[in-house]
């Protein structure tokens, strides 16, 4: 009687840890670092690849420095989808790229959102140096962040505002922000704002008047399934995969370089 | 209970197997440290017992920054210091081992207080007799503990269930892979998604639940039936 209850606790441990190891054997595939704003897009881009035989996808979306700082810390990934040419040089400097796979795949654009369906009114960018609050992601290390800073030093408000600027891990999080009513403006991708029902376009930044916002991809050396993330790459650059891009609001760059 | 989605199925999945694995790895090691803690003297034991007590105090993101920084590719443990890839970075071993050492010190000092709780008198008694310290451990230690080792075990599981900001920096938050309940739900809250992340509290809620129901009921009737020492 005495040992029977450690008997069935490390029963249930030990049997637990078995079934685990046994469900783990059956969830190999892809992983794929991409960054936040591809969240909607590539989750589909995922399954339709599987459908069409392709292997199973994993995503670990966050702001694409998180990424590259995970990737130099020593983490194992077959894909990298970068929000910027930055981060992805970082990854390429320290030899982790698998050589020649890397190639300018999508464009996007700022956009400034404000809580709610629709806002009344007319908007110029002197507006937001009047707001108490705006959420971007992190002004010097996100993607997002660093093309919203560029955007407003060009505008010449970027002193004025930079003390009230809420600062989120990445471009999803100041799109979470505006959304929960947090801030009274926001400046995330244009694909972000049109992935929301919570909040609302009130301005599209020009492009000529930001950096180009390019999303590069690569294949990242001594893998273990550089067939399959050869095959998704290569699906990436496909119709397929270019209509979903499309839907989502991304521009696909056609030659790649 | 309603039916669940395959990603909250996948979150439950991870959990449970993360904070078995954690407890595991914590079995030996705790309830060892526990042991000489209660029973033996020796030089250094304060500052042991501080630095296991330590994970229980600092922030957890400070916890897996360390880890991260220790098994990160350039780290004291990494790749290029072993020779070998531990493979910890944003897997599920990650994970485990930031559950392991967050869960740490509520195993061990929950244990020693068991170990503590059992008469020093029985055990000379049994080594008067003529028995072997293993096995004075083995049958007297042991068994009369066993309640408050158990509930230390799974008081530590709970604790690796509900732990987040280690484990999402040395494991990130991969659906299928390392998502836990507890990063599923930051990920839905991050995203709006306010049903889901409801929904997975309250999943979360009533598995704390059950499980400290059960400790209390395990220790309780333990009390009961060994009566006041």
């Amino acid at each position: 009687m005495k040992r029977t209850g450690w008997i069935v606790a490390m029963a249930v441990l030990t049997s637990l840890a078995l079934v685990a190891s046994r469900r783990r054997a059956g969830h190999e595939g892809l992983l794929v670092f991409a960054a936040a704003s591809l969240r909607d897009a590539c989750t589909e881009l995922g399954r339709s690849f599987t459908a069409r035989g392709g292997a199973t996808v994993h995503f670990n979306f966050a702001g694409s420095n998180e990424l590259a700082y995970q990737l130099l810390a020593g983490a194992h990934a077959d894909v990298f989808l970068s929000a910027d040419e930055l981060q992805m040089d970082r990854v390429e400097s320290a030899e982790l790229l698998a050589a020649g796979s890397r190639r300018a795949l999508l464009s996007n654009a700022l956009v400034v959102i404000a809580p709610g369906a629709e806002r009344a009114g007319p908007f110029s960018p002197t507006l937001l140096a009047q707001a108490d609050r705006i959420a971007i992601a992190h002004p010097e290390a996100v993607p997002a962040g660093r093309y919203a800073r560029a955007w407003l030093e060009r505008e010449g408000i970027w002193e004025t505002v930079r003390d009230r600027v809420a600062p989120a891990p990445h471009v999803r999080g100041a799109l979470a922000t505006v959304a929960a009513g947090g801030a009274p403006f926001g400046i995330v991708y244009r694909t972000d704002a049109s992935s929301s029902d919570a909040v609302c376009v009130v301005f599209a930044v020009p492009g000529e008047r930001v950096p180009p916002i390019r999303y590069p991809v690569a294949r990242l050396a001594r893998i273990e399934h550089e067939a399959e993330a050869r095959a998704f790459l290569e699906f990436l650059a496909g119709d397929a995969a270019r209509a979903i891009f499309e839907r989502h609001g991304f521009g696909v760059i056609a030659d790649g370089r | 209970m309603p039916s669940l989605e395959p990603e909250t199925l996948d979150a439950l999945l991870v959990s449970l197997e993360v904070a078995s694995f954690a407890m595991l790895l914590d079995v030996v090691p705790g309830l060892g440290l526990a042991y000489l803690l209660a029973r033996k003297e020796w030089r250094g034991k304060s500052l042991v017992e501080t630095l296991v007590t330590l994970p229980l105090v600092l922030p957890p993101v400070a916890v897996g920054f360390l880890l991260l920084f220790t098994f990160g590719r350039e780290g004291p443990l990494g790749s290029r210091a072993l020779g070998i890839d531990l493979d910890l970075i944003l897997t599920w071993k990650g994970a485990v081992l930031a559950s392991a050492v967050m869960s740490l010190p509520l195993v061990v000092r929950t244990a020693r207080v068991a170990f503590e709780g059992v008469n020093p008198r029985l055990e000379s008694m049994g080594r008067s007799l003529g028995l072997a310290r293993t096995r004075v451990f083995l049958t007297i230690t042991l068994p009369l503990a066993r309640r408050g080792l158990f509930a230390a075990l799974v008081l530590g599981f709970g604790r690796a269930l509900g732990e987040f900001g280690a484990t999402v920096i040395i494991a990130g938050n991969i659906p299928g892979k390392t998502q836990t309940l507890a990063l599923a739900i930051f990920d839905n809250y991050q995203l709006g998604h306010e049903r889901e992340a409801l929904r997975l509290v309250g999943l979360t809620a009533v598995i704390a639940f059950l499980l400290i129901w059960f400790v209390e009921r395990l220790l309780a009737s333990g009390a009961e039936r060994e009566g006041p020492r």
